[in-house]
C-alpha cells in the first residue's frame, strides 16, 4: 500500500545534475558566477498570522518589514500586517515561537507554505539591478537595507521580497569577506517557473548563472538561508 | 567628467549619465588641446572607482527628492529601458546647445550649425559640402571655418556678426544654392554654416524649482540662483570660462556635491564663472522656421502676438512652438525673442515657458517597462506537455483541454476510471471558531450544522443576489475548514471574503488563508475510482459506509502525508477530489496512472469534464450564469435559506422569491439529436428574445445533443417547446426536459 519514497518537485526546471535532497529533486549545478540564481523552493516556509500582541508574535520578534534570525538560524520576516513568514532549511520543524500558548487575544493561524510558494534567491552585487528591472521598489541601501522584508509586485506577480545578504563562500569572495547582496523572492508556486525565467532574462546583461540548490556554494550558505 | 571624478575621489558613488555614445561633449570634435584635455579627463575617470558611466542615456526628468528618470538605450541585450534613480545630490552639466538663427530658407538642406559641421568633419570624416559660407558670431564659427578649409572645402565667405556682417536669406529650392548677405552680395554655395550663439538647457534645474534668468550680455538664459541644496550646475551651463576654468569649477562642484552627500571633509569653495559677451542674434530681417518639429515660422509667432496671444505660454499653446520632440532645446529662445520683438519687450520680461519632464522624448515602451504576463501552471504540467495535452488558456492558468479525444475520455471515465488535474480550483483554509458564521454570511445556504469530516455545496451571491461563485467547503476539524471555489473565481472570492472581514460589520474570529497553490488537486472519477484509491491510500477507510458522498478526510496518498480527500461528483461519477501537497503533485499523478493501469485509467481534460458535468446537469458559474442571474434562477431554491438572519444578497433574493417571474436555468434537448446549437444561441419567440443556450455538447453517453439554457419563466416548464435561432439565422426546435440532469438523475453512480 505505502509508496516507498515520494518525490517532491519544485515548479522550476532543475539544471543538471539533479540529486535528491530531503526528498526533493534538486539541482546540484555549481556556479562561481558573480550573479547567481538559486531555486530554494525546498526550504521550509511557514506562514503565521496573528495579532501582534499574541505570545507567538512577540516570540517571533520581527517587526513589519523587518527580518531577523531566530535561535535556529531560520529567517523570520514580518511580511505584512500581522503576518510573518519563517524560512528554514528543508524539513525544519515548526519554529518554537509558534508553539506558544494562545492568550485569547484572537485567532492565530499557522500554515505550511513549503509547497504553496516558490522561493528563489538571487545573489550578487548586481542583484538589486536585476530586481529593479522587474519591480518598482527602490532597492537602494537607504530604503531597503539588509534584513528588509516587503510584499510587492515582481514581474506583475504578488511576491514577498526579503533582502538577505550572504557571506560569500571562500572561493567566490572577492571583497575581503563583505556580504554579497542577495534577495529571496517568494511567489505563488504555480508561477514559479515564470518568475525564475523572468529573473534569468532580466539578469542576462549582468551575466546571471543558475546555481543548484544542492551545489556547494549554496550549501555553504547554510541551507541557502542563513549567513 | 571632472565633477564625477572629484566626487568619487572623496568617496561618493557616482552615476554619470551621458546622452551621447561617448563621453566628452564638444571636446570630442575640438582641436588638439581639447582632445588632450579629454584624454586626461578620461584617464582620471577610468582610474577612479565608484563611478558608473551610462552612455546613450539621458536624464529625462528630475522630481521631488532628487528622484531621477533616466532613459538608457542600445545596451547589449537591452534595447531601451527607464532607470529610476534617487540621487542624494544631482549635478547638472549638459553643456550648451547651439542656437539656430531665423532667416528665410533656414530649413533648406545645406544649412547647418557650426557644431554639426565640426562633428561631421572631425568625428565622422564627412565633408558636409563643397563650397561654404560661414555666418559666425563666436569662436566656434571661426573654428568651423578652419576645419572646413582643412578638409578642402572652399569657404567662399565668412560673415562675421561681431563686425556687423550678416545673412539675409538662403537661396535655393530643395537645397542651398547660395546665400544673400546683408551687404547685398549673393554668393553661390551648397553649405551655409550658422554660429549665432548658444542656449543653456536649464530644464533639469527648472524642474528642481529654479527660474532661469536672461543674461543680455551673453544673449542666453542662465541658472537663476534658486537651486535647492541637493542640485548643482556645472560646466558651460553655469557660465563661461576657459577650459581650465570650467574644469576647475566642475571639480569644485563635484567635491561640494560629495560633501552634501556626506562624503569628504566638507564643502569646497566653488569658483564663480564669468559671462562672455555674445551678440543677441535671433532673427535676420527675413522670416524663417523657428520650430522645425512643429513647422512653426517666425511669421506664425508674429501673427499670434498680433491676435493677442502676447504671453509666451499662450503663444506656445496657440502655435505649438516648443511642443515638439526637441522640447524647446532648439527653439525656445528664438520663440521668446520673436515674441519680445513683436511686443516691444525684453526677453527677460517675456520670460520662459515652463520646462516639464520629459527633457527628451521617451517611448511608451520605455515607460511601460518589461513585458510581463504571468503564466500559472500546475505541478503536473510537465506531464501534460509530454503527453500531447492540448493547452487551454483559462484565465491566468494553462490547463489541458484534452489529450486528443475528449469523447473517448468521457467514455473511459464513465466505464473505468479517469483522472483530471483540477489544481486551478480556488482553495482556502479557514481557521477559527466563527468560521460557520462567516460561511453563513458568504453563502446562501446554512453552515451551522456541518459535521467534522463532511463537505457541502455552497452558492455565493453578491449584494444584488447575483450568483458570484460556487464550490464545496469541507470541515476538517472543529475550527478548520477547507473551501474550494471555481477556478476563475478564486482571486475574486478571496478579495470578496477579505472585503467582508476587513470592512464590514462581521467581527468573527476567522483567518482565511489562500491555499490554491499549496495543493495539487486531482479528481479521480469513475466506477473504479474507489478501487484505485484503495491501492494508494492509507489511514482512510474508503468503504462507502464510512466515507460517503460529500465526505471529507485527511490521509496519506501514495505515501504522501497531509493529503485531503473529498468525495464529490461534479462529473456525475463516483469520484474523489485529492488535494496533495503541491510539490508531490506530479509524483501522486504518476503513481495513480501506474497503479491504475490494469483498471483502464486514463487522464481526461477540461472538455471531457465539461461534457460530463453537462450530462449531469451541474452548472458552471459564469458559463451558465451571467451578470444578472440571481440565485433562484438556478433552480437551487432548496439551498437558499432566507430564514438566516443575514447573508450577502439576502434582501434581493427575498424579493426575487416573491416575484417568481425570473428566468430559469433548464435542461434542453434539440428535436434533432444530431444538432448541437452553439453556446449563446438565442431562444426566441418571433422577434422576442426569450433566453439563450448557456451550454451545449454532443453527449457520448446519451448519444445525442444536450443543452442547458437560461429561459424566461413562461418557457421553463418541462415539455415546453422553444425555438432556437442559430448563428446562421436558421430556427430549430428544442424541448425543455423534465429536469436539468440528463444522466443518472437519481445520483446512483456518484453516491454508490
Amino acid at each position: 500500500m505505502a509508496e516507498a519514497c515520494p518525490i517532491a518537485r519544485s515548479p522550476i526546471t532543475q539544471a543538471p545534475p539533479v540529486v535528491m535532497l530531503a526528498a526533493w529533486r534538486v539541482s546540484a549545478k555549481p556556479s562561481n558566477g558573480p550573479l547567481r540564481l538559486i531555486d530554494c523552493t525546498p526550504c521550509q516556509k511557514t506562514f503565521f498570522r496573528s495579532a501582534t500582541s499574541s505570545p507567538a508574535a512577540r516570540a517571533l520578534d520581527a517587526g513589519r518589514g523587518r527580518v531577523r534570525r531566530d535561535e535556529s538560524g531560520a529567517l523570520v520576516a514580518g511580511v505584512g500586517p500581522e503576518e510573518w513568514i519563517v524560512i528554514g532549511p528543508p524539513g525544519a520543524p515548526l519554529p518554537s515561537a509558534l508553539s506558544q500558548p494562545s492568550d485569547g487575544s484572537g485567532p492565530s493561524a499557522v500554515m505550511d507554505l513549503t509547497h504553496a510558494r516558490a522561493l528563489i534567491r538571487i545573489v550578487g552585487a548586481d542583484s538589486a539591478r536585476v530586481m529593479s528591472k522587474l519591480c518598482g521598489i527602490d532597492f537602494g541601501d537607504t530604503t531597503t537595507p539588509d534584513d528588509t522584508a516587503l510584499r510587492t509586485s515582481v514581474a506583475r506577480l504578488v511576491a514577498e521580497v526579503i533582502r538577505n545578504d550572504l557571506a560569500e563562500p571562500p572561493a567566490a569572495a572577492t571583497d575581503g569577506g563583505r556580504l554579497a547582496r542577495s534577495y529571496l523572492i517568494m511567489c505563488e508556486r504555480s508561477a514559479g517557473q515564470y518568475l525564475f525565467d523572468a529573473l534569468l532574462d532580466a539578469g542576462q546583461e549582468f551575466g546571471i548563472d543558475i546555481e543548484g540548490f544542492a551545489a556547494s556554494g549554496s550549501i555553504y550558505n547554510s541551507g541557502v538561508v542563513t549567513r | 567628467m571632472a565633477a564625477a571624478t572629484a566626487a568619487a575621489q572623496v568617496g561618493a558613488q557616482v552615476m554619470l549619465v551621458e546622452e551621447e555614445h561617448h563621453l566628452g561633449g564638444h571636446l570630442r570634435y575640438g582641436d588638439e588641446k581639447a582632445l588632450g584635455v579629454l584624454a586626461q579627463l578620461h584617464s582620471e575617470l577610468q582610474a577612479q572607482t565608484g563611478i558608473e558611466v551610462l552612455t546613450d542615456a539621458v536624464v529625462t526628468g528630475r522630481y521631488d527628492g532628487n528622484w531621477i528618470a533616466i532613459v538608457e538605450r542600445g545596451r547589449p541585450k537591452v534595447a531601451e529601458r527607464l532607470i529610476k534613480a534617487r540621487a542624494k545630490v544631482l549635478v547638472v552639466a549638459p553643456g550648451l546647445i547651439e542656437r539656430p538663427f531665423v532667416f528665410e530658407g533656414n530649413d533648406l538642406p545645406g544649412v547647418m550649425l557650426s557644431g554639426a559641421v565640426r562633428r561631421l568633419i572631425n568625428l565622422y570624416a564627412v565633408r558636409p559640402g563643397t563650397r561654404a559660407v560661414v555666418f559666425s558670431a563666436n569662436d566656434d564659427g571661426d573654428l568651423a571655418a578652419i576645419d572646413l578649409r582643412r578638409v578642402g572645402i572652399d569657404v567662399a565667405a565668412v560673415a562675421n556678426a561681431r563686425r556687423g556682417e550678416g545673412i539675409v536669406r538662403a537661396l535655393g529650392r530643395n537645397r542651398v544654392r547660395g546665400v544673400e548677405l546683408t551687404n547685398g552680395s549673393r554668393i553661390d554655395c551648397d553649405l551655409l554654416v550658422i554660429a549665432a550663439g548658444w542656449t543653456a538647457p536649464t530644464s533639469l534645474l527648472n524642474m528642481a524649482g529654479d527660474q532661469p534668468k536672461y543674461e543680455p550680455a551673453a544673449a542666453r538664459f542662465l541658472p537663476g540662483g534658486n537651486l535647492p541644496d541637493d542640485v548643482f550646475a556645472a560646466g558651460d551651463l553655469a557660465g563661461d570660462g576657459s577650459l581650465e576654468e570650467l574644469i576647475a569649477h566642475a571639480r569644485a562642484v563635484g567635491t561640494a556635491a560629495a560633501a552634501r552627500a556626506g562624503h569628504g571633509t566638507g564643502p569646497a569653495a566653488i569658483p564663480k564663472l564669468g559671462v562672455r559677451a555674445a551678440p543677441a542674434l535671433f532673427r535676420s530681417r527675413t522670416h524663417g522656421i523657428v520650430d522645425w518639429c512643429e513647422d512653426v515660422s517666425s511669421r506664425d509667432i508674429l501673427s499670434a502676438v498680433a491676435e493677442g496671444y502676447d504671453s509666451i505660454e499662450l503663444v506656445k499653446r496657440y502655435t505649438t512652438a516648443t511642443m515638439g520632440p526637441t522640447q524647446g532645446k532648439l527653439e525656445t529662445i528664438n520663440t521668446i525673442a520673436i515674441v519680445a520683438e513683436a511686443s516691444g519687450k525684453t526677453l527677460d520680461e517675456i520670460g520662459t515657458t515652463t520646462w516639464r519632464p520629459p527633457y527628451a522624448p521617451i517611448t511608451l515602451g520605455a515607460l511601460a517597462g518589461r513585458p510581463s504576463e504571468p503564466k500559472h501552471v500546475s505541478p503536473m504540467q510537465p506531464w501534460h506537455e509530454a503527453h500531447n495535452a492540448q493547452p487551454l488558456v483559462a484565465g491566468k492558468w494553462i490547463r489541458p483541454e484534452h489529450y486528443g479525444d475528449p469523447q473517448a475520455e468521457v467514455a473511459n471515465t464513465r466505464t473505468n476510471v479517469g483522472i483530471i488535474d483540477v489544481t486551478p480550483l480556488g482553495k482556502y483554509l479557514l481557521y477559527g471558531s466563527d468560521t460557520p458564521n462567516l460561511l453563513n454570511f458568504l453563502y446562501v445556504n446554512s453552515w451551522s450544522e456541518l459535521p467534522v469530516g463532511s463537505a457541502q455545496y455552497g452558492l455565493m451571491c453578491s449584494d444584488d443576489g447575483v450568483v458570484l461563485d460556487d464550490g464545496v467547503t469541507a470541515r476538517l476539524s472543529a475550527d478548520e475548514y477547507f473551501m474550494t471555489t471555481t477556478s476563475s473565481g478564486a482571486t475574486g472570492v478571496g478579495e470578496w471574503i477579505e472585503a467582508w472581514l476587513q470592512g464590514s460589520s462581521f467581527e468573527g474570529r476567522v483567518h482565511v488563508m489562500p491555499a490554491t497553490d499549496a495543493f495539487a488537486s486531482i479528481n479521480v472519477a469513475g466506477p473504479r475510482s474507489r478501487e484505485l484509491l484503495s491501492r494508494v491510500t492509507e489511514n482512510v477507510d474508503l468503504d462507502p459506509a464510512a466515507f460517503a458522498y460529500l465526505g471529507a478526510r485527511k490521509g496519506r496518498v501514495a505515501g504522501v502525508d497531509g493529503c485531503l480527500l473529498l468525495r464529490l461528483g461534479f462529473t456525475g461519477e463516483l469520484s474523489y477530489e485529492l488535494h496533495v501537497p503541491a510539490g508531490y503533485g506530479l509524483y501522486v499523478w504518476e503513481t495513480l496512472l501506474e497503479r491504475g493501469r490494469d483498471l483502464g485509467i486514463a487522464p481526461f481534460g477540461i472538455e471531457a469534464q465539461r461534457i460530463m458535468r453537462l450530462e449531469k446537469g451541474h452548472l458552471i458559474v459564469g458559463q451558465d450564469t451571467d451578470g444578472l442571474t440571481q440565485a433562484f434562477s438556478l433552480g437551487l431554491g432548496k439551498f437558499i435559506r432566507l430564514a438566516k438572519p443575514d447573508f450577502a444578497g439576502k434582501p434581493e433574493l427575498k424579493w426575487q422569491s416573491e416575484r417568481n417571474n425570473y428566468p430559469r436555468l433548464v435542461g434542453l434537448w434539440p428535436v434533432d439529436p444530431a444538432l448541437v446549437p452553439p453556446e449563446a444561441s438565442l431562444i426566441v419567440n418571433g422577434e422576442r428574445i426569450m433566453g439563450r443556450i448557456t451550454s451545449s455538447r454532443m453527449s457520448p453517453t446519451l448519444r445525442r445533443s444536450i443543452c442547458m439554457a437560461l429561459v424566461s419563466e413562461e418557457l421553463s416548464r418541462a415539455g415546453s417547446s422553444v425555438t432556437v435561432r442559430l448563428p446562421d439565422g436558421r430556427h430549430v426546435s428544442a424541448v425543455v426536459t423534465e429536469r436539468r440532469v440528463h444522466f443518472d438523475p437519481k445520483g446512483a453512480r456518484l453516491r454508490g
